[in-house]
Order: C-alpha cells, then sequence, then structure tokens
C-alpha cells in the first residue's frame, strides 16, 4: 500500500466550467461550450477559441486560473487546511505564465529604452509553482514544467516520482495557462489553426483551437491519504514518457516516441493494455496529430479502442491540457461514463477508429491520458479506480 | 518576353538569398541553389516547418499570399516553381 | 547517482577544460560593457558558438540552444548508454526569453497575423532539449522546468528520482540561462551597479555507477572539505547564505565571479566541485583539497538545498 498513489482530490475551470460539477454537465450533455473569437490577437479570420467566462482578471491570469483549480482540489483533498507537518509539493505546467512574454512591456522597452517594470516585477515575484506554493503555504518540492503541450501530463509524472521517492506526502500537480497573444500569433503562423470549431479525428478536421483554463489534482501517498481516514478512490497507476528525437514542430510520422511512451505507461502501471477501458486522447484536431495519435494507439490498443478527445469541449489548453485531461479522465472513472468527442462527424481513413460519439459507462478499471508535445516529447498517464469492474 | 525573363531572373535571385537568410541554410551559398532543384528533396532538404515559413517570406517580400497549403506544396516545388507563382501573383 | 561526463559554455568559453583553466588560474574574468545599458556583464563569446560541427545540423538552433546543445554534447559524449533509457532534464530561471522578444518584434513589426513560424517554434522551451535529444539521439523521457528559485538543485532531484526507480540508465542533466539587453536592462534597474549578469549552460552526464557520486539533500555538513555558496544569484541574500553555510572549519568559497550572476549558479559550482574533487585543489587558493565531500549550498527563503559530491 505504502508505494501506491492515491488521487485525492480534483480542480478544474475552462471553458467547459468553472469547476468539476459545472465541467461534469457540458461533459455529460456533450453540449459545445460557445466560442469566442480570439479575444487577444489580430488575426484576419476570426479565430474561435475556447475563453473561460466568468469574473477571473485579465491580468496575471494565469496565476488566477491555477489558483481556481488548486483551491477546489484542496478543498475536494480534504487538506484545507493541511495537518501540521504535512508535506505538500507543487508541480504545474505551462506555456504562458514563464515567459515575460507581456506585449505591452516590450514595446515600451522597443520605444522608451525604459519600460514600466510592473511586468517584470509580477514575472520577479515567482514561477507558477513558486506562487502557488507559497500562496497555500506548502513546504515540499517545487517545480514548473515547460514542456510545451505536453506540461500537464509531465507533471503528473514528476509528482509521481516525488511521491514514490518520499519526498513530500502530495502534490498539485497539474497544469494551467491563458489565452495569449503570442501562442495565437504563433499557432496561426504555423497553419494549424481552425477557422471553425475543432474536429478532433474528423475526416473534415482543419486544426485546432487555443482554450484557456487549469487542471489540478491532488496526488497523495495511499498510506497518508489513509493516515487522514480519506477513501482511496482512484489511484495515478502509471505514468511514461519518450521523445521522437525527429523535429522542433512536427511530430514523428510513424509515432515512435509516443509508443514508447503509452508501452512504458502501461509497464509503470503493472497492466496490459487490454485492461485500459479508454483513452483520453490529445486529439488537438490537427491533421497531423489525429492521424499520428490514432494509428499509434490502434496499434497498441487495437482498432476497437475506445478513445475521446476531450478538446472539443476545452480546445488546446496547452500548458493546461494535461492536468486538465487527467482530471477528466479520473472523473470518467469516478462517475463511470465517458463523455462522447465532440466535434466528430465522418471518420477519416486513414485513422483506423472512430472516437465515441455518445455517453458510454467504463466498464475496466484503467483508463490512459495521452499528450504528444511540440519539440517531440510524449506522455502518457495512467488512471485507476480499484475494484472497478461492475 | 525579354523583360519577363528578366524580372523572373530578379525574383530568383532574391527568393534565393531570402530562403538562405530566413531559414538558416548555414554553408549554402546562392550559387548551389539550381532553379529547379526540388527543395523538399533531398537535395535543400527543406521541411514542413520551412514550408509554412516560405509563407511568410512570400507575404512579407513579395506582397503574396497563400492562403491554403495545398496550394502551397504545389508552388513551393522549386524557385523556378515559386518565382512564376509570385510572377503570376503580381501581374494579375 | 554518479557525474561521468560534463560539459559547459561560458563566458570564458566553450568546454571543461576552458573552466578548468580559468578557476586554476585564479583570476575571475573581465567584464565586458554592453553598450545598450552600459552595464558590465559576462557573455559567451561570439566565436564560442561559431563554427562548432556540433551544431551544423541544427541550424535553427537559436543562442539559448547553441549553449545549451554544445554543453549538452560534451557532457553526453562516449556514451554507449541505451538511448530509450537515457531521459534529458533542462532547468533554466528565464528560458529562450531573447526569441520571444524576437518574436514579439515580429508581432509589433508585421501584425499578429504576419510572423514567423520558426522564431515562434524556438520561441517555446522546449526547443533545445528537443534538439538535444534529435542531436544525441536519445528516446527517453525529456523534463523542461523553469523557475526562479533553486531550479538546477530541484532538477537534480528528479534525476536522481528517475534513476533510482530504474527509469532512466542514464540522465542527461543540464542548466542554462542567456542574459538579453532586455534582461540587462531590467537587472540594472532594480539592483543597480550590485550584480555582473552572466550567462552560460552547464550539463552533467548522470548514472548509477562510475565517476564521482553526487546526491541532494538539505543537511549541511560539519566534514565536509568545502562549502561552496553561490553569493551573486540574481536578486540573491548573500547574509542568508553564509549564515547557513558557516560551521566552524569548513572552507567557503564562492567562485560567481567566474561566470557571473545568474539563477543557475549551483551547476556552475558543481562543475566547479567536480574539478575540484579531480584534480583534489581548492581552486583560487592553490591549496589542497582536505578529504570529504564538496557541498554546494542554496537557499532560497525557507527552501534549502545541499548537493554533496564525493570522492
Amino acid at each position: 500500500m505504502s508505494d501506491l498513489v492515491a488521487i485525492t482530490g480534483l480542480g478544474v475551470i475552462s471553458a467547459a466550467g468553472a469547476d468539476v460539477a459545472l465541467s461534469l454537465r457540458t461533459l455529460q450533455t456533450a453540449a459545445r461550450p460557445a466560442l469566442v473569437p480570439c479575444p487577444v490577437a489580430d488575426l484576419p479570420v476570426p479565430l474561435p477559441m475556447f475563453a473561460v467566462t466568468g469574473a477571473l482578471p485579465s491580468v496575471d491570469r494565469t496565476f488566477h486560473l491555477a489558483m481556481t483549480a488548486v483551491r477546489q482540489a484542496l478543498d475536494d483533498a480534504g487538506l484545507n487546511p493541511m495537518p501540521p507537518g504535512f508535506r505538500l509539493g507543487v508541480c504545474l505546467g505551462t506555456t504562458v505564465a514563464c515567459q515575460l512574454n507581456d506585449v505591452a512591456f516590450y514595446a515600451d522597452y522597443r520605444k522608451t529604452g525604459n519600460p514600466a517594470l510592473g511586468t517584470a516585477e509580477r514575472f520577479a515575484w515567482g514561477s507558477l509553482s513558486e506562487r502557488v506554493s507559497r500562496a497555500v503555504r506548502a513546504d515540499g518540492p517545487v517545480m514548473t514544467v515547460v514542456n510545451a503541450c505536453s506540461s500537464g501530463t509531465d507533471a503528473m509524472g514528476v509528482a509521481m516520482s516525488w511521491l514514490r521517492a518520499g519526498l513530500c506526502d502530495a502534490v498539485l500537480a497539474g497544469g494551467a495557462d491563458e489565452l495569449s497573444a503570442i501562442p495565437a500569433s504563433g499557432f496561426f503562423a504555423l497553419s494549424v489553426t481552425s477557422p471553425e470549431p475543432c474536429r478532433p479525428f474528423d475526416r473534415e478536421r482543419q486544426g485546432l483551437n487555443l482554450g484557456e483554463g487549469a487542471g489540478v489534482a491532488v496526488l497523495e501517498r495511499a498510506s497518508s491519504a489513509v493516515g487522514r481516514v480519506r477513501a482511496v478512490s482512484l489511484i495515478a497507476a502509471g505514468f511514461g514518457a519518450a521523445s521522437d528525437g525527429y523535429h522542433l514542430t512536427a511530430p514523428h510520422p510513424e509515432g515512435f516516441g509516443l509508443e514508447l511512451a503509452v508501452r512504458a505507461a502501461l509497464k509503470d502501471a503493472g497492466i496490459e493494455a487490454e485492461a485500459i477501458d479508454f483513452v483520453n486522447a490529445h486529439g488537438t484536431a490537427t491533421k497531423e496529430n489525429d492521424r499520428i495519435e490514432g494509428s499509434v494507439l490502434s496499434r497498441v490498443f487495437g482498432p476497437g479502442v475506445r478513445a475521446v478527445s476531450t478538446k472539443g469541449y476545452t480546445g488546446h489548453t496547452l500548458g493546461a491540457a494535461g492536468g486538465i485531461e487527467a482530471v477528466f479522465t479520473a472523473l470518467a472513472l469516478r462517475e463511470g461514463w465517458i463523455s462522447p468527442s465532440i466535434g466528430f462527424a465522418t471518420r477519416d481513413e486513414a485513422i483506423p477508429f472512430a472516437p465515441l460519439t455518445e455517453v458510454t459507462p467504463v466498464v475496466r478499471s484503467h483508463a490512459i491520458s495521452t499528450s504528444l508535445a511540440f519539440g517531440g516529447n510524449n506522455a502518457a498517464f495512467v488512471i485507476a479506480r480499484p475494484g472497478g469492474r461492475r | 518576353m525579354d523583360n519577363r525573363e528578366n524580372e523572373l531572373s530578379e525574383i530568383r535571385q532574391k527568393l534565393k538569398v531570402l530562403l538562405i537568410d530566413n531559414l538558416n541554410l548555414q554553408d549554402v551559398t546562392v550559387e548551389q541553389i539550381q532553379d529547379d532543384a526540388p527543395l523538399f528533396g533531398s537535395n535543400i532538404g527543406l521541411d514542413s516547418l520551412d514550408a509554412v515559413e516560405i509563407v511568410v517570406i512570400l507575404q512579407r517580400h513579395f506582397g503574396v499570399e497563400i492562403k491554403d497549403m495545398d496550394v502551397g506544396r504545389r508552388v513551393f516545388q522549386s524557385v523556378n516553381s515559386l518565382a512564376e507563382y509570385i510572377y503570376e501573383k503580381t501581374h494579375a | 547517482m554518479n557525474i561521468t561526463g560534463m560539459g559547459i559554455v561560458f563566458a570564458g568559453g566553450t568546454g571543461v577544460s576552458a573552466l578548468r583553466e580559468a578557476l586554476l588560474a585564479g583570476k575571475s574574468l573581465e567584464a565586458k560593457t554592453l553598450e545598450k545599458e552600459g552595464v558590465p556583464v559576462l557573455v559567451v563569446p561570439p566565436a564560442a558558438l561559431a563554427g562548432n560541427p556540433v551544431l551544423a545540423p541544427a541550424r535553427r538552433a537559436d543562442r539559448f540552444c547553441k549553449m545549451t546543445l554544445l554543453a549538452a554534447m560534451e557532457a553526453w559524449q562516449g556514451c554507449g548508454a541505451d538511448p530509450q533509457r537515457a531521459g534529458i532534464i533542462l532547468a533554466t530561471a528565464f528560458g529562450p526569453h531573447a526569441t520571444v522578444f524576437r518574436f514579439v518584434n515580429e508581432m509589433l513589426d508585421f501584425g499578429d497575423a504576419k510572423t514567423s513560424p520558426t522564431v515562434f517554434s524556438q520561441s517555446v522551451h522546449a526547443a533545445a532539449a528537443s534538439m538535444i535529444a534529435t542531436a544525441a539521439g536519445l528516446h527517453g523521457p525529456t523534463l523542461n522546468l523553469a523557475d526562479l528559485a533553486l531550479p538546477f538543485e530541484e532538477a537534480l532531484t528528479l534525476a536522481e528520482c528517475w534513476l533510482e526507480s530504474g527509469r532512466c540508465d542514464s540522465v542527461l542533466l543540464g542548466a542554462a540561462d542567456e542574459l538579453s539587453d532586455v534582461l540587462a536592462h531590467v537587472v540594472r534597474r532594480k539592483w543597480p551597479k550590485k550584480f555582473v549578469p552572466g550567462e552560460g549552460a552547464v550539463f552533467f552526464r548522470l548514472e548509477r555507477e562510475g565517476g564521482l557520486r553526487v546526491s541532494v539533500g538539505t543537511e549541511v555538513s560539519v566534514d565536509a572539505a568545502c562549502h561552496l555558496v553561490d553569493t551573486e544569484a540574481l536578486g540573491g541574500d548573500e547574509a542568508a547564505l553564509r549564515e547557513r553555510a558557516e560551521p566552524a572549519g569548513a572552507a567557503l568559497r564562492s567562485y560567481s565571479p567566474f561566470w557571473g550572476s545568474t539563477r543557475i549558479g549551483a551547476a556552475f559550482h558543481l562543475a566547479a566541485a567536480v574539478l575540484m574533487r579531480r584534480e583534489g585543489v581548492l581552486f583560487a587558493e592553490a591549496a589542497p583539497l582536505a578529504q570529504g565531500g564538496i557541498q554546494i549550498v542554496s537557499v532560497c527563503g525557507t527552501r534549502r538545498r545541499v548537493i554533496t559530491v564525493q570522492a
């Protein structure tokens, strides 16, 4: 029991909902959240994006998104307040908050050579994880993962490494990112954005929609959870990551790194592919990602693989994606149903399967979430529901 | 005909310099890029990231838009095909 | 875990031998004056990043990536470990910020819709490690982290987890930070005349056996031969560092003037510690080094990390 890592708390905010309950409602009714025309950059096509509605500040937004999910997760885990002497690590992923990418600041510097230093001061307060750690008075290891699109999933792997090594009792693990001009401009320049709501795995898919949000899970040593008299109903069972070593932006054409990562995660979880009930795929809806990921998933899990992409509900939230998707995967196991993969209508012959398009009961005890990142890192996270077979 | 050929020649020259600079083609000189050599083959060896970068080069330096990467794939075969496309679009 | 390889790029040039010469000579490097900001800085000389065959296939490498790639490949060379079980961890405080600003330049000059996709791809934190994986043919896990406090120390801790748990048989672990005009400007205004900002990349090849043993903990040992402290960390607190590292008898040194003020000073000091342990010499004194471990002590607020190198 002491080696097991439990998931004792969940928190999430995205266009799909400001908390777990609201998100579940969206996922169960297969309701596509309203997209907005890109609110952060000046693009000729009004690129649809998934924005979080509600009263969150636009300044320092990634931190506020993260803290929203963090507070939910800590409350859910019964760690508000924490017991005395409790060691809580913080490992969050991001792509926006790690960069001094305030366009106005740089424009000011360029023009005057003497910019207002507000942005730089805020940046100097600390990295995302450092600030979250201070805000919740945590006393464990701290790390901000900047692995692009797989950051949130990689954060789960770091958390599991820390916990298995006994470095702390629990970890706030996940990711957060706000909609931002720089990735909006950059992904548009790469020609991978879609002018319409995204259609993961669909034959007519045209690319991704950006989104924002945060997904945070409390990963905790099972012995610690039991000691706090918390039921252990979800397990962080395994993690694997591998590098394509291929190209700066394009994934390996046969998904070499993804297959290594998935198989490593299954091995780490001590299971065979058959034990996996469903896959929460990366499924960004770009031509390349879905084709390559699709072929790897059916190679490993068979052409009958039950896979969904939840990016139809959230958009591609970059550093937050792995965190949000870990939370959604955990929720599916906990609630006993898988949400439909919205945006899908027609099977692409180049992809050996079609994703699930209806609410589907979970049958087996394990599920896996996959992420493929810019630069070729691939990560996979296995979650289990003990005693789950119905 | 002469004017067209002169202009095409200038466009080709300008293109080669831009490709070398913007795509960071170290150790490649203008003379080494043949007009009809496949840009995306094993010769010069450009890749998918270079393709979208070429879209930007056309936009910034020639005022020519590529709306669709399928068009791009056809047009980006060689310096010749690029130059012809630019000439065509700027004399429409 | 054990250090079986090392690589470095810093203001004194490329290669561990350049660091060794600088430390043995005992004279810290002369800072250049950054024209734009009128402040002294220790920057990697352009010649150090040019004409190196390691960089030839990496045509998209910006300055941050070049430094990182050179240091990583020096540390990795000659390693026969299984590439699928070789991981990469790269720690930084500010990452490829110079390229982020280059991209923002594009947005300002050409508009949000007409920016360079290549510059965007280079501005992503994951680019450098991606290039290392491609150059060295590695397919294990890759982890990039960006924190202002103790980034290298946390990265080293994670590398230990990966090796001990059997996730990897070798880890290429590094820290890199670049200085840009903008960063120098901010440093000048926040801490006028206090720091000489530096830049560079340091990499270690870590395996379970061979070479010098290294570990990470939180306790400062009175039996250490020497304590190394990064007194020049940007915004760092020298008094707090000295207080924590001062059990009587242990020699206390800081070699920060050799590479400048950064948030990744622990990585540079670890390189110095490895060289000292190999040579048996306490640098900048030409005195013999006592037996015992060398500890690099880092403190930020209430967090303390102690890296220990033993014979």
